[in-house]
């Protein structure tokens, strides 16, 4: 039974799994309890699990844990203390959410687009947005939020570099 | 403080004895005052505070305690409603906590759903409106008569604002909670009326929405969220073919695999039952399942089924119809005929579907909680399932991950009911995308013939339309279907047209096919609206007419007309400015759209622009509103453009999420939406939906301006000017 050290929002986490193969995602949410990368379709399509590992946004479903000993996560639960966010902030200012089921997913995708290109446009914005599936319809909405936290101030990846 | 507690239960449970009839008799078949005031009995219910009606408590802080009958699901409504009750009281919104109303159709069904408790149809607001206005005048009611007590003052000189009421003769004012604190609130002696218009200060405006914060935090909590922890998760294999039936099972591999609890077989599926997600989803994987062999299903046994169905006129059902339309076609000066087609469709909602169960009081009765649409039809699922009576069945509804719809026949109950009874522990059952898309409900597809007349300046004489399609209705819900006169009004919502002519022909010819049906955002107007709005294109274009000036020709009713020429000024309709236009109309749920779709100049022409105006009646937070329609019209382009279930060798084609393709953030179009009408309107009329249906329309309006034909086929192919 291996077992793995996943740094998760800056605090070091230790798990004990049996099969090396279960994604990222189940150990986040089944095993430690942080159930706010949520689960879609575990292909890697819809994107409604994507969180940041890295630095880099990635679905938490393709990602086996057998292959992130050591690795730097960063959660939903990790962003931000309260949705401080530029990105949350502007979602929020906008009541962009609907059901709300992908805005997670939305958030952690914006949040590594700004961390590494501060002031996107349209295009890139819309192209980065559309890995994460929204079926209630509020992608343009979220593409206008991404670009109104992306006129804001600095947009680094706090929640990861906190104890990173 | 205890005495008041018992007083105003005492209050509370002397109208019990005399509610019951009442409600059946008011809220079942819509309120009136006077009467009404009986149906909206607090008595039994089980509130904080204390105890006004059935849908209103006012706590001892003076808090308003509202009890919704409807299910959040992301549009809003719990928003919606709870502006009403607050309206009417004169409460804050934020001193107003909203509590899910018992699964009690009797006290909560909502007027407009024959007294069900279903959060569907985009019927919320509009049912709940009149009611919840009455219950909270009597909350109103019975904070001014408490306030005249404590001042001895005239209740004709109190009023409610901000959440105090108000004695206008000396200006003094008392807080709810003070009223609360000093008296108990009882329900009321008069029944009041609602507020007049002219004193509304709530609705009509965009007070800013209580989830948005936790939504995007993570925080807000999903039924698969909400696992208990002493449930197991399961993963039903279920065969890749409608009807497949289990002949044999190896389950070794599944049941080796860690984490692994149990495998049950069901008829029709096997369930892999464990400690968590993974384990149950590897389980399933590694069964090894011989199926009872698949039928005979492809695009194109639908297509002939569809087609000798439509050709039947034994089998069609007349829907509505007026004149004689025989005479109509064939004494016209021109005569036109046209054939449509659409796909299967599926929800593709992203949090997969599921439920929780566990047997409850030794087995007789079980508890479940979903994410659901229907409490009440979860209910009914779980009854049937666990062999029990209503009563023994504790629904809760939890926030769904969208909707659309799929969640109203709610079968995951069932699965959950019955693998949790057969291995006596609760568990939660989670479907996963691809298996729902592959075998779960579908929007049914549809073939329609559009036939009409016109005289020799292109008025309209003579319009028979009749859709084929499979019933989701005469399928699941069958009692209903016979109520209704063995017509699905989900099968032939949008075929009303609000088109003037003098002989007409409404038809539907039920087909029943393989792939399940079920409802979806906008049910057969979807593609009911497609056959008519291009149908009325090329009969004005036939006759050199103007398609807006055609449409204005032949429609009376003043909000149609009010859409129709709002939408030219707002689309440049008349301008001439560059750019191709389409339009299409629609009334559906007693609302009214237009969306007029723009291309641009470039050598191929893309969609550029979607411009909607809606009437949707009284748009109780216009914001909202706009929000919904704006979503719905982006699955209405998502559906003109690509979505469609591709069927072949017994079974969808679907081994992949992928295999679904839908429309994302990189192809997406301008959309705007203007809301007019709600100045004069008397209530709100359904929002949910509209925006689905005239989507597809008037892209193909606008793509026959420049290639001169229509497509007659949904999905079809566009460009798309992205930005």
């Amino acid at each position: 039974m291996p077992v793995i050290t996943l740094h998760i929002n800056g605090a070091p986490r230790v798990v004990d799994i049996a099969d090396p193969a279960m994604p990222l995602l189940f150990v986040l949410r089944d095993v430690l309890g942080l159930k706010g990368t949520k689960m879609g379709c575990t292909e890697g399509i819809c994107g409604v699990c994507t969180l940041i590992v890295e630095g880099v946004a990635q679905r938490a479903c393709q990602l086996p844990v057998g292959g992130l000993d050591g690795a730097r996560v960063l959660t939903i639960e990790g962003l931000s203390a309260a949705g401080e966010h530029p990105v949350q902030a502007a979602l929020i200012a906008a009541d962009v959410p609907q059901c709300g089921y992908c805005q997670p997913a939305q958030v952690m995708r914006a949040a590594a687009l700004l961390a590494e290109t501060p002031r996107p446009d349209r295009a890139t914005v819309a192209g980065a947005m559309a890995e994460v599936l929204c079926r209630c319809g509020t992608s343009a909405r979220v593409v206008d939020a991404v670009l109104a936290a992306s006129r804001s101030a600095t947009i680094g990846l706090s929640g990861e570099a906190r104890h990173g | 403080m205890a005495e008041r507690e018992t007083g105003a239960r005492r209050a509370g449970v002397a109208g019990a004895r005399i509610s019951r009839r009442a409600v059946l008799a008011g809220l079942g078949g819509g309120v009136v005052a006077g009467g009404a005031m009986l149906g909206l009995s607090g008595g039994g219910i089980v509130l904080p505070g204390y105890v006004i009606n059935a849908f209103i408590a006012i706590e001892a802080d003076g808090s308003i305690v509202f009890a919704c009958p409807a299910v959040e699901l992301g549009q809003g409504c719990t928003t919606a409603l709870a502006m009403i009750v607050a309206e009417e009281i004169g409460a804050d919104l934020d001193r107003l906590r909203v509590l899910p109303a018992p699964r009690d159709p009797g006290r909560y069904g909502n007027p407009d759903f024959e007294g069900h408790m279903v959060t569907a149809d985009s019927k919320t607001t509009r049912g709940y409106f009149a009611p919840l206005r009455l219950a909270g005048a009597q909350a109103r009611q019975a904070l001014i008569e408490a306030a005249a007590m404590i001042g001895d003052w005239r209740t004709g000189d109190l009023d409610t604002v901000d959440h105090a009421a108000i004695h206008r003769p000396s200006g003094r004012r008392l807080d709810f909670g003070e009223i609360a604190a000093r008296t108990t609130p009882r329900p009321p002696h008069l029944e009041p009326a609602p507020r007049p218009r002219a004193g509304w200060r709530l609705i009509g405006t965009s007070p800013p929405l209580p989830d948005s914060r936790a939504k995007v935090t993570g925080q807000y909590a999903y039924g698969i969220d909400r696992r208990s922890p002493d449930a197991l998760v399961a993963v039903l294999a279920r065969a890749p073919h409608p009807g497949g039936q289990v002949i044999e099972v190896r389950d070794a591999a599944a049941r080796a695999v860690a984490g692994v609890e149990a495998v049950v077989r069901l008829e029709d599926a096997v369930a892999v039952v464990a400690r968590h997600t993974w384990a149950a989803l590897e389980g399933a994987r590694l069964l090894d399942i011989d199926w009872s062999p698949a039928p005979a299903l492809s695009d194109a046994t639908c297509a002939a089924a569809l087609a000798a169905a439509l050709a039947d006129p034994a089998r069609g059902t007349t829907v509505a119809a007026h004149g004689d339309v025989e005479a109509g076609l064939t004494g016209g000066a021109r005569r036109f005929a046209f054939t449509l087609e659409a796909p299967h469709v599926s929800h593709l909602a992203l949090e997969p579907l599921n439920a929780e169960a566990r047997g409850e009081t030794f087995g007789l009765g079980v508890a479940v909680r979903s994410a659901t649409q229907s409490p009440e039809l979860d209910m009914a699922f779980a009854a049937r399932t666990w062999k029990t009576a209503p009563f023994m069945v504790a629904t809760e509804a939890t926030a769904p991950g969208g909707a659309f719809g799929r969640r109203v026949l709610n079968d995951t109950v069932r699965d959950a009911a019955r693998v949790a009874k057969a291995l006596g522990r609760p568990v939660q059952v989670v479907r996963p995308l691809r298996d729902e898309l592959r075998r779960g409900q579908v929007r049914p597809a549809a073939t329609q013939r559009i036939e009409a007349a016109t005289d020799a300046g292109g008025t309209l004489t003579a319009w028979r339309h009749r859709i084929a399609s499979d019933s989701v209705l005469a399928r699941h819900i069958a009692s209903t279907f016979e109520a209704r006169g063995r017509i699905d009004n989900t099968a032939t919502d949008g075929m009303r047209h609000p088109y003037r002519v003098a002989a007409e022909h409404l038809a539907w010819h039920r087909c029943e096919l393989a792939p399940e049906p079920g409802f979806l955002r906008g049910v057969s107007a979807g593609h009911a609206t497609f056959a008519i709005e291009t149908a009325i294109d090329r009969i004005a274009r036939a006759h050199g007419r103007d398609p807006l000036e055609w449409r204005l020709a032949h429609v009376d009713a003043p909000r149609g007309r009010a859409v129709l020429e709002r939408a030219a000024v707002r689309a440049g309709w008349h301008a001439g400015n560059g750019g191709h236009r389409g339009l299409a109309l629609m009334t559906f749920r007693d609302s009214w759209i237009v969306t007029v779709a723009r291309l641009d100049d470039a050598p191929t022409p893309r969609l550029a622009e979607l411009v909607i105006v809606a009437d949707v009646g009284i748009a109780v937070h216009p914001d909202n509103v706009r929000r919904q329609i704006e979503g719905a019209a982006v699955l209405g382009l998502s559906l003109a453009g690509t979505e469609r279930l591709v069927f072949a060798g017994g079974r969808a084609l679907i081994d992949s999420v992928a295999d679904y393709p839908v429309l994302r953030a990189d192809s997406l179009v301008p959309i705007t939406v203007e809301l007019i009408g709600a100045e004069t309107a008397e209530r709100p009329s359904g929002a949910g939906e509209l925006g689905v249906p005239t989507v597809a329309p008037a892209i193909a309006n606008a793509l026959a301006r420049v290639s001169g034909t229509w497509p007659e086929r949904l999905p079809f192919e566009f460009a798309l000017a992205t930005a």
